[in-house]
């Protein structure tokens, strides 16, 4: 009996033990990537950065059909984009998970996106913040902690700084002036013109917070407002870094960056809510809750304000008290930027179940979907359209 | 997720996630530091489970004489043999798969650690973003000037699995758990019984440091930190309650066996077979021992085989 007692035990130990590497070593985390997209306004074009590591032109003429798409290098474990595409002078900047920055030509040859060019920035340091671009100048964050600039025409780096942690943020540039957050809970300005020998100090000044910085700054009227991880919500003058105020009603971090319409800043948090602030003063106007972390900007339109939520539903609200709350239940998390055409009040989100949703808000602010565009289909320019059926909203 | 996952969540991964964070913020920001009091703080709630286990090995270490003159005894009778043991188990008051519990109870432990580890020390923004629904509410204000974690320790990434590395670092955690996990073996192995049993603790004693050492290769090399260090703290509370013997006869010299003499046949004397029980420590058993024939009693004078 003990034999057999001890035999059972060692055999149930051993097959419980090989059960549990088989279920655990699958557990390491793969990047999935949530960038937004950019719109050409005149060719009415938009550009996403979708979850298979993708770069895909929509026409938004016609249905939402796939023009051509540029695929991003690397394997499975990097092929990702976390930072909104952006466009200028018919390029398109891309940051890669695999430390790569793309310049992407917006003009399709044929059914393909072709490269203008390709830098490392960091060997094997995720790109994760997008970047941005200003008078010849692109700038992005890396995860080694660097802030790098690049010259567009000569493809060749210009400068770069260094911070204390990684760089998941994309930085915002006004006047001159780089503005980036960074893991190691400090806001920088920083110059964005001339080499570091022509300019000397490179850094105008640095704001420290109680927590990483992830988002995106928004810069307007001389003043710099930004979220952080310490729940606390900053407005700064952009020129000199000094606090002007500052808002601590969230109950969690901010992950993304606000907008803004007039004097009203829409702030998201993790906490789930929307606050309508006074961009002078920081006093709250209105609030709007959902039922999921706010990671996803949100986007004004004519009337009304749309915001993203993890809770799988995108929220429309009347964009002056945040009342007459609809809400169009897409059913997946919806993780990344919102862009949109205002004028025509349509809103197009990336969702976490690799489709891009379009849709169009009415005059009584219903919400009311137009197409999802399925982007994880090997024959993409055939199988895109998602032919479940049914309304999404 | 589900009904079972959710539990699994609220009742194992959220608070060892919370109970991570929450030791980094207090030792120095340092993650292995924070693992190796986690574990300590483990080994202590489970105590009580660990001293049964080690009275375990102690009971069955107790019985081994009375098993091997049962096992002997009835070599030719399984049913009764079997019978025999019970009734041995039953006396003594021994459960023999009373040793199941504590070893069951540390998958749990090990599956949330892993998952802890891997949600604590984010290596993809979605993962830092989840990282914010798991902090309890009143832990977020405390940690929140140490989030991102740094997984930063002696030199290695506490996030990273030790395949990540270049050999030969690839393979240091790996041995360190293997002969920690060797050494938790030899002192918590139950003394055999039977050839049979003898076969199944040599088994377990190399099988298990192998696929610890197979596993640490997959897992964040937190998970092998924690298996290190819970080893060591398993070995010292085992040498507390049943001796040190199993690690020092490791390295202790062997001596050689000495040859067992075959029986003494003398005529008009009884047959004597070197046994414990004739076994003289006065200086005549020293004299046998010159001889070769330990335990045998001297020969009176005078005496030889005599054919009459």
């Amino acid at each position: 009996m003990l034999r057999s007692a001890l035999r059972y035990r060692t055999w149930a130990f051993l097959i419980a033990l090989l059960v549990l590497a088989t279920a655990c070593a699958g557990g390491v985390a793969r990047p999935q990537g949530w960038a937004g997209g950019v719109i050409d306004e005149d060719t009415n074009v938009l550009y996403v950065g979708t979850m298979e590591g993708r770069l895909l032109a929509i026409d938004l003429n016609g249905d939402g059909s796939p023009i051509a798409r540029f695929e991003l290098t690397g394997d499975d474990n990097k092929r990702a984009i976390y930072g909104n595409p952006y466009l200028v002078d018919g390029a398109i900047f891309v940051g890669g998970y695999d430390g790569f920055l793309y310049s992407i030509s917006a003009s399709p040859s044929g059914e393909e996106l072709s490269l203008n060019w390709k830098i490392e920035v960091s060997p094997d340091e995720p790109l994760v913040g997008g970047p941005v671009a200003s008078d010849g100048v692109v700038v992005v964050g890396s995860s080694d902690g660097y802030v790098y600039a690049f010259d567009i025409v000569q493809e060749r780096e210009i400068w770069r700084y260094q911070t204390g942690n990684k760089i998941w943020a994309t930085p915002s540039i006004k006047d001159g002036i780089v503005y980036i957050g960074s893991l190691d809970k400090n806001l920088y300005a920083l110059k964005l013109f001339g080499t570091d020998s022509q300019v000397g100090e490179r850094l105008l000044w640095k704001f420290s917070t109680g927590g990483a910085i992830t988002a995106k700054p928004l810069v307007m009227d001389g003043r710099v407002y930004f979220g952080s991880f310490d729940s606390t919500f900053y407005a700064l003058n952009a020129v000199s870094g000094r606090e002007h105020w500052k808002f601590e009603g969230s109950r969690n971090w901010y992950w993304t960056g606000a907008i803004a319409d007039g004097q009203t800043l829409f702030v998201p948090s993790m906490d789930r809510k929307l606050y309508a602030l006074d961009a002078t003063t920081g006093q709250v106007k209105w609030t709007l809750e959902t039922d999921g972390d706010l990671t996803g900007s949100p986007v004004v339109l004519s009337r009304w304000i749309a915001v993203p939520s993890d809770d799988g539903a995108l929220y429309i609200a009347n964009l002056s008290n945040g009342g007459n709350v609809e809400k169009c239940e897409i059913g997946a998390r919806l993780r990344s930027d919102l862009v949109a055409v205002a004028q025509q009040d349509t809103v197009y989100v990336n969702t976490w179940d690799h489709s891009t949703v379009a849709v169009t808000v009415k005059e009584n602010g219903r919400p009311d979907s137009l197409w999802r565009h399925i982007t994880n289909k090997d024959k993409w320019k055939q199988d895109w359209r998602d032919t479940k059926g049914g309304e999404i909203c | 997720m589900g009904f079972i996952g959710d539990i699994w969540v609220a009742a194992i991964e959220r608070p060892m996630i919370n109970a991570l964070v929450l030791l980094y913020h207090v030792f120095f920001n340092n993650f292995g530091l924070s693992i190796i009091v986690f574990t300590v703080i483990i080994r202590v709630i489970m105590f009580p489970l660990t001293v049964k286990q080690a009275n375990f090995t102690k009971k069955m270490a107790a019985l081994q004489p009375k098993m091997q003159e049962i096992n002997t005894k009835y070599a030719k009778d399984p049913q009764k043999k079997s019978q025999e043991t019970m009734k041995l188990y039953r006396e003594a008051g021994f459960n023999p798969l009373g040793c199941l519990g504590p070893v069951l109870i540390q998958f749990p432990i090990w599956i949330g650690l892993y998952r802890a580890i891997i949600e604590t020390l984010p290596t993809t923004p979605d993962k830092l973003a989840d990282l914010s629904q798991n902090l309890y509410s009143w832990a977020a204000p405390i940690v929140q000037e140490v989030i991102p974690l740094s997984g930063s320790f002696l030199g290695a990434d506490l996030a990273k699995r030790s395949q990540e590395y270049p050999l030969p670092a690839s393979l240091i955690l790996p041995v360190l758990v293997g002969i920690s996990m060797y050494f938790m073996q030899k002192m918590t192995m139950t003394p055999s019984a039977s050839p049979s049993q003898e076969s199944t603790n040599r088994m377990m004693l190399w099988m298990l440091p192998v696929m610890f050492g197979f596993f640490t290769l997959q897992f964040s090399s937190g998970l092998a930190l924690y298996w290190i260090v819970s080893n060591i703290i398993g070995i010292i509370i085992q040498g507390f309650i049943t001796g040190w013997e199993p690690l020092t006869g490791l390295f202790r010299k062997k001596v050689p066996k000495p040859a067992t003499a075959p029986a003494l046949t003398v005529s008009n004397q009884e047959v004597i077979a070197p046994n414990e029980d004739n076994r003289d420590n006065s200086e005549d058993s020293r004299r046998s021992d010159r001889t070769g024939t330990k335990g045998a009693k001297r020969r009176p004078r005078g005496s030889r085989n005599r054919r009459r």
